[in-house]
């Protein structure tokens, strides 16, 4: 009888939708109520601005400023809805401008996660003499704004020719991008456990085949966020490029969209300007939303430790 | 396998006047099992890393076999080690963590395989050789440790605490499956645990330390039945010895409720008129009240085999001797209930008066002002 009644219940138990909350915790108290409301308004925001950018890209310039929020219309009708990203792409160099973006700011976040990481693995776990003081001499350079040392750069670079140069602006980018790159790893390898080096140490491990080996794949998720970071913020980068490439053919497309900007207000095309835009915000935008776990797991890690 | 020596080893931590290991002289014979036991912070661990090669040795020297190792690396000493919390390279499959070493030593690939797998025979670990130690319960994640030490055919193992992340029963188990191991690859073995139990039923030897200071090294029994000092007496046996303050005049120590005379020996070598009684919970006899030391029960313990009671003594003087030297801090100056074993499912209960006699030949003495044991 009594397991009669148990099997009964059991069928007719059903989990909670949503598990109770902790006694005394009040589900829509005003803190709660006014940050979902400053969210939420912050979110629509975006997202307005971001339709309004991605519509405004396929638009004429009439189209835009008659009727900014709606959807675009002529060049639909006309059976040619892309013009103003081809406009954009082939007219304004852009096509060529997105090849040189890409080429320099992998081959930049690369090196510099390349040459960060060995060096944050040594400031944080090898115990190398003056590594506090060193750790802080990079930590200090995340708070001097590079635009107040463009001048000094560029007189440096313009006498060993490096100015107008894309290798120039590469090691300039390396070599910027350097010190959050390092203060970011740093607490990444600080974060994983000593006992593996000693581990790998008696397993005869040199150093460096520790840090390969054993300590690199561990700190994947670290070095990920950091080539990601890195990545995102040289794809925008514009003064840099605007002071020192002069050249068509080396400019970037953060460069690029500020010429065209300068072209494009005369022409009234807007339309395509909008579109070069899109070029470079929506790679980075889409990279980010595949990625945004990975970041946010990475910039955490190690914090609540 | 070879014998390990450590003559006068001595380590200093950074910015710490006391050395965390003092002078340390201590001989771990071929193929023996030497178990490093004391409360933390003893320095035992540090001991065992100084064998390792993973702290320097800031004085004295370390031998494994015939050679001196003191400044050898770690790679180069033919140990291997099992850490507490196993360190297992958690992006390696069970089958990569135990052959890293072998591959690192560029040993053939054949070779590897075949003690990758008999390791794992031995170990039941043959079905997890593909896992990675994230999806290993507790206890197959500290055999993969010990695989990956027995791979290696080292001269010696180096065990720090390896079973305290392990739950009560499973810690029961792999501790008579490494005491078998061991046995069995007869391989000279040092083993850290804070836990007495598993230093007294695991060791050859145990050695027992204190604030850096080793205390004593001797065999269980020894320990257990001579301990050299009011330290050891403590810190070894489970509930832990009751110690009583007592008067020495014309060769008789007294305390409220009993007596015990000395024997020529101990008189002789008493600095002081103070003496410690050490007496086991296991040494008395429980008998009506007015008989030997008055008391009354606490707290009833009932283990089903054994039953502990605790008792006060009638005026609710403490018990324990003053902070005598050496005695870890929690056990002084507190009044402290005598612990008394008697047989499983007595009939005691709590608030009964009881009178303790103490069974005087399997006292333990211990001068009072020196901390040392007075033998008989």
């Amino acid at each position: 009888m009594a397991a009669e009644t148990t099997a009964r219940d059991a069928t007719r138990r059903r989990p909670p939708r949503r598990p109770k909350p902790p006694p005394g915790s009040r589900r829509y108290g005003p803190v709660r109520i006014v940050g979902m409301l400053v969210i939420w308004l912050f979110t629509a925001f975006n997202l307005l601005l971001l339709y309004w950018l991605v519509a405004a890209s396929f638009k004429t310039p009439i189209e835009i400023f008659r009727d900014p929020f709606g959807l675009p219309v002529h060049w639909f009708a006309l059976g040619d809805p892309l013009r103003n990203y081809q406009y954009a792409w082939n007219e304004a160099g852009f096509g060529h401008a997105f090849l040189v973006t890409v080429v320099l700011v992998a081959a930049a976040s690369v090196s510099v996660v390349a040459v960060g990481a060995p060096a944050a693995y040594a400031l944080s776990r090898l115990g190398v003499r003056g590594h506090g003081p060193l750790t802080n001499f990079f930590a200090i350079g995340m708070g001097v704004p590079f635009q107040t040392v463009i001048i000094p750069l560029f007189v440096a670079f313009s006498k060993i020719n490096l100015t107008d140069s894309l290798i120039g602006l590469y090691l300039l980018y390396v070599a910027l991008s350097l010190p959050f790159t390092v203060f970011l790893l740093t607490g990444f390898f600080r974060s994983l456990p000593a006992e593996l080096e000693e581990q790998a140490a008696i397993d005869g491990a040199s150093p460096t085949r520790t840090f390969a080996t054993v300590m690199l794949p561990l700190a994947q998720g670290g070095l990920v966020t950091a080539l990601i970071i890195n990545a995102i913020g040289l794809w925008n980068e514009t003064l840099l490029a605007i002071v020192f490439l002069n050249e068509n053919d080396k400019f970037t497309l953060a460069r690029a969209l500020f010429t065209f900007y300068g072209a494009a207000q005369y022409q009234s095309e807007y339309g395509g300007l909008i579109a070069g835009v899109a070029i470079v915000v929506l790679p980075m935008l889409v990279m980010y939303v595949l990625l945004a776990r990975r970041i946010i797991g990475g910039l955490t890690l190690g914090a609540g430790k | 396998m070879a014998p390990v020596t450590l003559r006068g080893a001595t380590r200093y931590y950074a910015g710490q006047e006391r050395p965390a290991v003092d002078a340390l002289d201590l001989e771990v014979a071929d193929g023996e099992f030497l178990v490093l036991v004391g409360p933390s912070g003893c320095g035992k661990s540090t001991t065992l890393r100084m064998v390792a090669g993973l702290e320097g040795v800031d004085e004295g020297t370390i031998g494994i076999g015939d050679r001196d190792v003191t400044n050898l690396a770690p790679k180069n000493r033919d140990i291997a080690m099992v850490f507490q919390n196993y360190a297992l390279y958690p992006h390696l499959t069970v089958r990569q963590n135990i052959g890293f070493h072998l591959k690192i030593r560029r040993e053939p690939k054949a070779l590897i395989a075949e003690r990758i797998a008999e390791a794992a025979q031995l170990l039941g670990l043959t079905e997890q050789l593909d896992r990675k130690p994230a999806q290993l319960s507790g206890g197959q994640r500290q055999r993969v440790a010990m695989g990956r030490a027995i791979v290696r055919r080292p001269q010696v193992f180096l065990l720090d605490e390896p079973l305290s992340n392990l739950d009560a029963k499973l810690r029961v188990q792999t501790r008579t499956q490494i005491a078998a191991l061991q046995r069995e690859f007869a391989v000279t073995t040092i083993y850290v645990t804070h836990d007495q139990v598993e230093a007294m039923t695991m060791g050859d030897r145990v050695a027992v330390m204190n604030d850096g200071l080793l205390q004593q090294c001797a065999t269980p029994p020894e320990i257990f039945a001579r301990p050299v000092n009011l330290f050891v007496a403590s810190f070894i046996g489970s509930p832990a010895i009751n110690l009583l303050p007592a008067t020495v005049a014309d060769g008789t120590a007294r305390a409220p409720g009993f007596e015990l005379r000395l024997t020529r020996t101990q008189a002789a070598s008493l600095t002081g008129a103070d003496v410690v009684v050490g007496l086991r919970p296991e040494a008395w006899t429980v008998a009506e009240p007015g008989a030997g030391i008055d008391a009354t029960i606490e707290v009833v313990e009932e283990l089903g085999s054994d039953q502990y009671i605790y008792c006060s003594t009638g005026d609710g003087e403490p018990v324990v001797a003053d902070a005598p030297p050496g005695v870890p801090a929690a056990d002084t100056g507190l009044p402290r209930p005598l612990t008394v074993r008697t047989q499983g499912m007595a009939p005691y209960t709590r608030g009964q008066r009881v009178g303790l006699r103490p069974h005087e030949p399997a006292a333990h003495l211990f001068d009072a002002a020196t901390g040392l044991r007075l033998e008989d």
